[in-house]
């Protein structure tokens, strides 16, 4: 579903520069639930904004659903994303102007699914928050929102869910609930990549890559085992 | 000092981030304040030039003119006024109105013209003088040399030197050009509505008293008298006395009295400069209220871009005054770069309308400088305080709030805004074609500062539009009314009453072409007589034509009543405006002052009723007409002295004036065709200085708009990389921000639009109506205007975020929605 070969990202700054990610090869199967581990400045980020198309590599090939992205692509990045791609931020980054039911109803409606009314209620629906689809943003709980966020990943109907450390606004509980609700996702053939700088959540994964400096430092089981998301402290 | 170099260079960099909205600010404050700075002194300029112009050519306190036909023998009228104390200066005059051959060479010009024999003796005139701007005087003993009025020689590129013929043969030498206060601004000898265009179709022929009598065979006849007042004489007293003694002496003549300043030409031009001021400064505040809403806008969206730093300097318990400083120093910035672009744009408006006003309405002297400081002064002022104000009440806001509220809000939601309003509502269209709406119910204060900017920029042009269509609109009324029968027709005056049946009038009717074809088909002798409308207090001055009932050419067009009276009464035919002004209806009776023949060149003025038996459809109020049957109370009926001729077909109106001219005792000869050319001649001018006007509205709602898209954007980066990683393309955000900006657009366009109509009315219905007596001006605004207004002001607005669009694809997706942390 995804393979980076030798992905490298490094940006000139004056006479020195940084390699944000430094030659990073990896393969993600249809269906797989990874974390990507690593402290903050490591290249987390990078590497999700390559595989989601908002980036290019500067040596290096990725391709996403059989589609090549590497700068030399000549394929419309816009319309990959549409298709393919459903993004969840930190910051949420919902539309303030719409209200909840709006704001996922806007990705369903961006992929002209016909009864993108119906298709975002059940969005909401699976993601727990029928009862508060006439909010607005600034109304809702932190949780609420990237749940909210969420189900507007959902309404694209898109295989690969990104998700930049989506519990770092979150409280503890919340951000559990939010992992689960994520890591369900793989029931439904989504591929699901979720991004954090905490080992303690890098836990519930079967698979974990951790970076650092740029580089893959290890890539498999959790460190410490896998562990149910009930067990984890931090 | 360093610390403040610090503060400014930081501010600098904020502007340096918003370039091209601060440099539309500044530009619409240049506007402002150029117009301001440069013309804010021309009222100041021209009345002083005018002051000094009247002063120095000793513009006549009083002038006694005669009936029309009336002469006074010269020694005798001179030796009544002798016998009245108070008099400084008394200068008899003969002035006779004609027609000109001006011809040099293959450019043919026949004009109307006026003799005007003036008393060279003893180093005259005293009053009056004459202002020589080209070539020479003429030498008190001189015989067939005159001086030409300047704009006419001017007009038609004369060169002293060059021969003009009077009608009737008189040849003379044109010595110089030259300008007398009472013909500053030449008005045409006939009412016609157009008093500006007298200049090239009027020449004014100034010679020596003696010669003008021998040429008229007037000897020692004079027809008009100038007058200087003493110092400190009871003008009112003085004019009752001489008044008196003359109509005491001269009991077979009417004698009327006018004050110099009452002199037409020169209280038109002084109310001009008013008036012109007055326009000038209220467009400058039009501009200046847009500049000042553009730049509170920039100001708040700055002020909320460093909110989080002004919340952060307020936990570190930084004085306030220092954060609101660097939002202020761009307030001041701003304000600095209108100045520096407004000044020198103040200078180039200055020579600009200096020149224009030079050409169109030259004067012999001015006075100082159009530069006026004090103007200069206070655009400066206004320039700076304004934006500052503007920058200073968000800032203000910002400062204010609890420091844990400014760096609260950051990555939480912002607000709605009014979008609250349509929860539950069930709009039509997706999400996405829902976005327009529902962003400019989310930010409603900088949605109605836009809205308010647009429609002030359309209230101007609306405005200008407006004044154009009315004018337009009632030359065209003009314009049908005079055409809407016989357009090919002439109307011959004559230098005085004639029977009927004379011999010269006969004559007329036997003009034959070179090849012997005949170039008359109709002739008609009708009758033309100045007059004074009564009714009550109200008074107002009139041209009565005398017109035969069953014209073959042409009748008054009738919007009510009827062409014949019930004999009751004489029925007279008015003017819608002269009706209302004098407060009549059709069938009521009112007071006809005119002139009645006593003897040959006696005329004296008598009081007549008359009955309004119906309106007729010109605009121009003095234009009022009565049947010759009825003409008996003039004691001129059966005479004639306008002669309405229809050419024969292929006859042109330049063969018969050739043919004529050098008949004797023809005064004018006028074509509709060139009262339609002079009405075109205005029209061009006018419609110019119009469309230049909404030129500037336009590009005004322009930059507003441009800058309020382009705040927007900045505003809502984060949103709009939302979407690009959601995959919307570029193409359909911007598509997004057209229809917001078409909305806004239509709500300003519309408010603008009735804000304009109700600017224009209350305008032209208190001002207007007053400012142009002769005319009724017709209130309107054409509905192709209004389309026009409307498409251009709603697409303009509506395309800016295309030009935005650069700024669109620069954002860069990864770093605007990357946490900093
Ligand atoms: N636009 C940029 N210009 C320069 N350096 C950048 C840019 N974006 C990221 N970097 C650098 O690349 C490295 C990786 O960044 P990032 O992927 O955001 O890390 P993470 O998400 O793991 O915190 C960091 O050292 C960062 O400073
Ligand atoms: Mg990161």
């Amino acid at each position: 579903m995804i393979k980076l070969d030798n992905v490298t990202k490094s940006y000139e700054m004056g006479p020195v520069s940084v390699n944000a990610l430094l030659g990073v090869t990896l393969g993600i199967e249809r269906g797989e639930f990874v974390v990507v581990l690593g402290p903050s400045g490591s290249g987390k980020t990078t590497l999700l904004n390559m595989i989601g198309g908002l980036d290019t590599p500067t040596s290096g090939s990725v391709t996403v659903s059989h589609r090549q992205l590497t700068s030399s692509g000549s394929i419309d990045k816009f319309a990959f994303r549409r298709e393919t791609i459903g993004f969840i931020f930190q910051s949420f980054n919902l539309f303030p102007s719409l209200t909840a039911l709006e704001n996922v109803r806007f990705a369903a409606d961006m992929k002209g699914i016909s009864d993108a009314l119906a298709v975002a209620k059940q969005c909401l629906d699976d993601v727990g928050l029928s009862q508060r689809i006439d909010h607005f943003p600034h109304e809702l709980s932190g949780g609420e929102q990237q749940r909210v966020a969420i189900a507007r990943a959902l309404a694209t109907g898109n295989p690969v869910l990104l998700a930049d450390e989506p519990t770092g606004e979150l409280d503890f509980r919340t951000g559990i609930q939010i992992l689960k609700l994520l890591e369900s996702q793989i029931k439904a053939d989504k591929t699901v990549l979720v991004v954090t700088h905490n080992r303690e959540i890098s836990r519930v994964a079967d698979r974990v890559v951790e970076l650092s400096s740029g580089e893959i430092v290890s890539d498999g089981d959790p460190k410490g085992g896998r562990a149910d998301i009930s067990d984890l402290h931090w | 000092m360093k610390k403040l170099f610090f503060w400014l260079r930081w501010a600098w960099r904020d502007l340096r981030t918003r370039w091209t909205q601060v440099a539309a600010i500044a530009f619409i404050i240049a506007l402002a304040t150029g117009i301001f700075a440069g013309l804010g002194g021309q009222e100041t300029w021209r009345i002083a030039s005018m002051d000094l112009s009247y002063e120095s050519l000793a513009l006549h306190d009083l002038k006694i003119s005669l009936t029309t036909g009336s002469l006074l023998p010269q020694s005798q009228a001179l030796a009544v006024l002798e016998d009245i104390e108070g008099l400084a200066a008394v200068e008899p005059r003969l002035v006779m109105d004609t027609m000109v051959d001006a011809s040099q060479g293959e450019q043919t010009i026949l004009v109307s013209g006026r003799v005007i024999g003036v008393d060279f003796s003893q180093g005259g005139p005293q009053i009056e003088r004459i202002h020589i701007d080209q070539g020479r005087l003429q030498h008190p003993n001189e015989v067939g040399v005159v001086v030409l009025e300047t704009k006419f020689s001017r007009h038609y590129d004369l060169q002293p030197g060059n021969r003009v013929q009077l009608m009737g043969g008189e040849e003379l030498t044109a010595v110089g050009f030259g300008v007398t206060p009472e013909y500053f601004m030449v008005m045409p000898p006939e009412q016609t509505g157009f008093d500006m265009l007298g200049e090239s179709s009027m020449a004014i022929v100034y010679m020596a008293l003696p010669e003008a009598q021998a040429i008229y065979g007037y000897d020692n006849q004079v027809n008009e008298i100038l007058i200087q007042l003493a110092e400190g004489v009871d003008h009112v007293q003085i004019e009752e006395e001489i008044f008196e003694q003359m109509s005491a002496a001269f009991p077979q003549i009417g004698i009327f009295l006018t004050r110099g300043e009452d002199n037409p030409a020169r209280v038109m031009m002084y109310e001009d400069a008013v008036e012109d001021q007055e326009m000038l400064n209220m467009i400058a505040v039009f501009f200046l209220i847009g500049a000042s809403l553009a730049a509170y806008n920039l100001a708040g969206r700055l002020v909320e871009s460093q909110q989080r730093q002004i919340g952060i300097g307020m936990a570190l318990g930084l004085p306030r005054w220092k954060l609101a400083l660097r939002p202020l120093l761009v307030g001041l910035q701003i304000a600095f770069f209108g100045l520096l672009l407004g000044i020198p744009l103040g200078y180039v408006f200055t020579q600009l309308f200096g020149n224009l006003m030079v050409e169109m309405a030259p004067l012999p002297f001015y006075a100082g400088s159009l530069l006026h400081p004090p103007s200069f002064l206070i655009a400066a002022a206004l320039g700076i305080l304004l934006p500052l104000l503007s920058t200073f009440i968000p800032v203000i806001q910002a400062v204010r709030k609890e420091p844990l509220e400014t760096l609260q809000g950051h990555l939480a939601a912002k607000d709605s805004g009014l979008n609250r309003w349509l929860k539950g509502a069930r709009l039509p269209g997706n999400t996405f074609s829902q976005l327009p709406l529902k962003n400019i119910l989310r930010s409603p204060k900088r949605s109605l500062l836009t809205i308010a900017g647009i429609a002030m920029a359309i209230a101007l042009l609306f405005m200008f539009t407006g004044f154009l269509d009315s004018f337009l609109g009632t030359l065209d009324q003009m314009r049908t009314s005079m055409l809407y029968r016989s357009p090919e027709r002439l109307v011959i005056i004559l230098d005085f009453f004639y029977p009927v049946d004379h011999e010269q009038v006969d004559d007329l009717q036997n003009l034959e072409t070179a090849d012997g074809q005949l170039m008359v088909s109709t002739m008609e002798p009708w009758l033309r007589l100045g007059g004074h409308l009564r009714q009550g207090e109200q008074e107002i001055e009139t041209m009565l034509e005398y017109f035969p009932i069953n014209s073959q050419i042409w009748v008054p067009n009738l919007l009510r009543g009827t062409l014949s009276g019930s004999g009751e009464f004489p029925g007279i035919i008015l003017s819608n405006r002269a009706a209302r002004d004098l407060g009549l209806d059709v069938g009521d009776v009112l007071v006809l002052e005119h002139p009645f023949q006593e003897g040959l060149f006696s005329f004296r003025t008598e009081e007549t009723e008359v009955q309004l038996i119906g309106i007729h459809d010109s605009p121009i109020r003095g234009l009022s007409y009565l049947a010759l049957d009825d003409a008996e109370f003039t004691g001129l009926s059966r005479t004639t002295n306008m002669i309405v001729v229809n050419p024969a077909p292929g006859v042109r109106v330049d063969d018969i004036r050739a043919d004529l001219f050098y008949q004797p005792g023809i005064l004018t000869i006028n074509a509709t065709s060139t009262m339609l050319d002079f009405m075109d001649e205005l029209l061009v001018m006018f419609v110019g200085v119009l469309r230049v006007m909404q030129i500037v509205g336009l590009l005004i709602a322009f930059l507003i708009a441009y800058n309020s898209t382009s705040i927007n954007i900045d505003d809502r980066k984060r949103e709009v990389a939302t979407m690009f990683a959601y995959g919307v393309g570029i193409r359909k955000v911007v598509f997004s921000e057209i229809g917001e900006n078409l909305i806004l657009g239509l709500i300003g366009t519309v408010t603008g639009g009735f804000l304009g109509w109700w600017v224009l009315k209350q305008m032209m219905l208190t001002r207007m109506e007053t400012m142009i007596e002769e005319m009724e001006l017709l209130i309107n605004i054409s509905p192709f205007s209004i389309i026009a207004a409307v498409v251009l002001g709603v697409v303009l607005v509506s395309i800016t975020p295309i030009i935005n669009a650069r700024k669109l694809k620069r954002i860069d997706i990864p770093s605007t929605l990357r946490v900093i942390e």
